[in-house]
């Protein structure tokens, strides 16, 4: 259904002879650059496209996707890298840390191996979020983006062949993602804050419900793991000069969005002269959790963050009227001109001016890239989400990393 | 020493009576069964500050997720709220509206950070990123009078 009308747009818009701009912008098969989606585009050798579309062909036109920001990656067998295969709609997440890779997505001809304990147990995941989990094992892939290569990461196979039995607890954390359609991409590429996914906690504790699980013919449990054999940021593992962070560079967008949109998602900061830092101002977040404050009608919330892994601006006001169909959106008669103060833990404050559309109108559109999308969340919490990004430089500095003076993590825009 | 014994008398002692207690403490059931979940999630016990019309139950997990629990002046839990480095057993806090959200959640794909659930019997927002996770589900139907979902941390 989405396909026809896709198709049917191009052809109205070539019929009319308009410029393709008029028509929300490129198809998936006819890229077009319009003036915002030209300035978004770096140039080099460490940068990677970025693309926001309607998600992988796999996907049930029903369910196609809306704001989420992929790219591809190539992973390779062995650490000679003379056997690869290159994925495409892998999300762009700054929100999780590691590579996840639906298994039906990874062409065949490769055989990653599998990580074990010191007691030759398989080693698999549960990996968290918050609108569901993925489950399979943990296997080591080389890694390539852009220019740059890493060796041997662990890497997540989600739903592998022969790791079908989910442990109860990690099946008791909310909905299954286990496939292309439920989880909305290929796979994703985990680049936020953080080195590894669970980190120092997981070298000697197992959380309940538990990340990582050594596995027998018998079943599953729980274990520690080393902060080696946890899934990695990938891009931290690269070379130095390119290991330090990432910079996203997405367009600005119309009001009534786009059909898509190209960007760049550009390696390593302040290290090349198309990732510099120069003026751009540096938040500092919380160490542990990778939030900040955000102030929003008189209320702080502390909870806040900035991700490009989710795809709306959510945060909770009841005087937006919610969606009838497109449950959890904001549906407001006309659109609302908003602004909310972002302060970091340091006290640094950005005001924010920000819009809310109404989705139900938004998503009529056939688009896929809005900067206008909203919804409804907890308490406390403000989730600046993809249309965050859209018209800006977003740098992430991992933790630990010492750049413009400044040691991450942090977010600078 | 002797003291510590004591202690573990104690602890399973009051283990046994919690799992004698109620098989389920969840979304919908009785405050009594609060004590089932604190003896799952081996949580302790925090003040929680009440308000009118519901009380307030709050527990931490060693891992250290916070647990809420809101109970409504005849015990029964019309919420529960979460936050912490790692998602909790949603289908312990759920109970028997665990599959509702589930099988909710797979009809819309909106990233991987946020998720609601919305209809007359539940609404739940899941949100947050690895390393800061936090949430609430309510029984919209069930809200003591006067009390709104924002009142609920």
């Amino acid at each position: 259904m989405r396909l026809r009308l896709r198709h049917f747009r191009l052809a109205l818009c070539l019929l009319l002879a308009s410029s393709l701009a008029a028509c929300g912008g490129g198809s998936s098969t006819v890229k077009n650059s319009t003036t915002t989606t030209a300035a978004s585009i770096i140039n080099g050798s460490n940068v990677a496209s970025l693309s926001v579309d309607s998600g992988p062909s796999t996907l049930p036109s029903s369910q196609y996707t809306v704001n989420e920001v992929f790219t591809d990656v190539t992973i390779c067998d062995s650490e000679a890298a003379d056997n690869c295969k290159t994925i495409d709609h892998i999300l762009v997440d700054t929100g999780s840390t590691g590579l996840r890779i639906i298994a039906s997505a990874i062409p065949a001809g490769l055989n990653l191996p599998q990580m074990q304990d010191a007691s030759n147990k398989n080693i698999a995941e549960c990996g968290m979020f918050a609108d569901g989990y993925t489950w399979g094992p943990v296997k080591k892939a080389t890694i390539k983006l852009a220019d740059q290569t890493a060796l041997s990461v662990p890497i997540q196979v989600i739903a592998e062949p022969g790791f079908n039995s989910v442990p109860t607890a990690c099946a008791n954390t909310g909905n299954p993602e286990n496939d292309v359609s439920s989880f909305g991409a290929n796979g994703v590429l985990g680049i936020g804050y953080f080195l590894q996914d669970c980190g120092t906690y997981c070298v000697k504790n197992i959380p309940a419900p538990a990340i990582y699980y050594a596995c027998t013919s018998t079943g599953c449990n729980g274990t520690i793991l080393a902060t080696a054999d946890q899934l990695n940021n990938p891009v931290s593992l690269f070379g130095p000069g390119y290991n330090n962070g990432v910079m996203l560079s997405l367009p600005g967008l119309p009001s009534n969005g786009e059909l898509d949109v190209l960007g760049s998602l550009v390696l390593g900061v302040n290290s090349q002269s198309n990732n510099q830092l120069d003026s751009t101002q540096i938040y500092q977040v919380n160490a542990s959790t990778g939030n900040l404050t955000t102030v929003y009608r008189g209320q702080s919330l502390t909870g806040s963050f900035i991700d490009s892994g989710s795809n709306g601006l959510y945060f909770n006001d009841s005087t937006i009227p919610g969606c009838t169909t497109a449950t959890g959106f904001y549906c407001p008669t006309s659109t609302l001109n908003l602004s909310a103060t972002i302060k970091d833990i340091n006290g640094t404050q950005a005001n924010i001016s920000f819009n809310i559309a109404n989705a139900e109108t938004l998503f009529q559109s056939g688009n896929t890239a809005f900067s206008d999308l909203g919804g409804g969340g907890f308490t406390n919490t403000f989730d600046w989400g993809l249309p965050f990004f859209y018209g800006r430089k977003v740098f992430v500095v991992f933790e630990g990393q010492n750049v413009g003076g400044s040691t991450g993590p942090f977010i600078a825009f | 020493m002797i003291h510590r014994k004591t202690g573990l008398y104690t602890s399973l002692a009051l283990l046994v009576m919690m799992l004698a207690g109620a098989a389920r403490a969840e979304l919908g059931g009785s405050i009594a069964t609060v004590q089932a979940d604190q003896a799952r999630m081996k949580a302790a016990v925090r003040p929680g500050t009440s308000g009118p019309g519901y009380s307030v139950h709050v527990m931490q997990t060693p891992s250290g997720i916070t647990v809420r629990e809101y109970a409504d002046t005849s015990g029964n839990v019309f919420a529960v709220t979460w936050q912490g480095p790692f998602m909790p057993d949603l289908k312990q806090l759920l109970g028997p509206y665990f599959s509702n959200y589930v099988g909710a959640a797979r009809k819309r794909h909106g990233g991987l950070h946020h998720l609601t659930v919305a209809d007359k019997n539940l609404v739940v927002h899941s949100q947050g990123h690895m390393r800061a996770f936090s949430g609430i589900a309510y029984l919209p139907a069930k809200l003591p009078t006067g009390v709104k979902p924002a009142d609920l941390q």
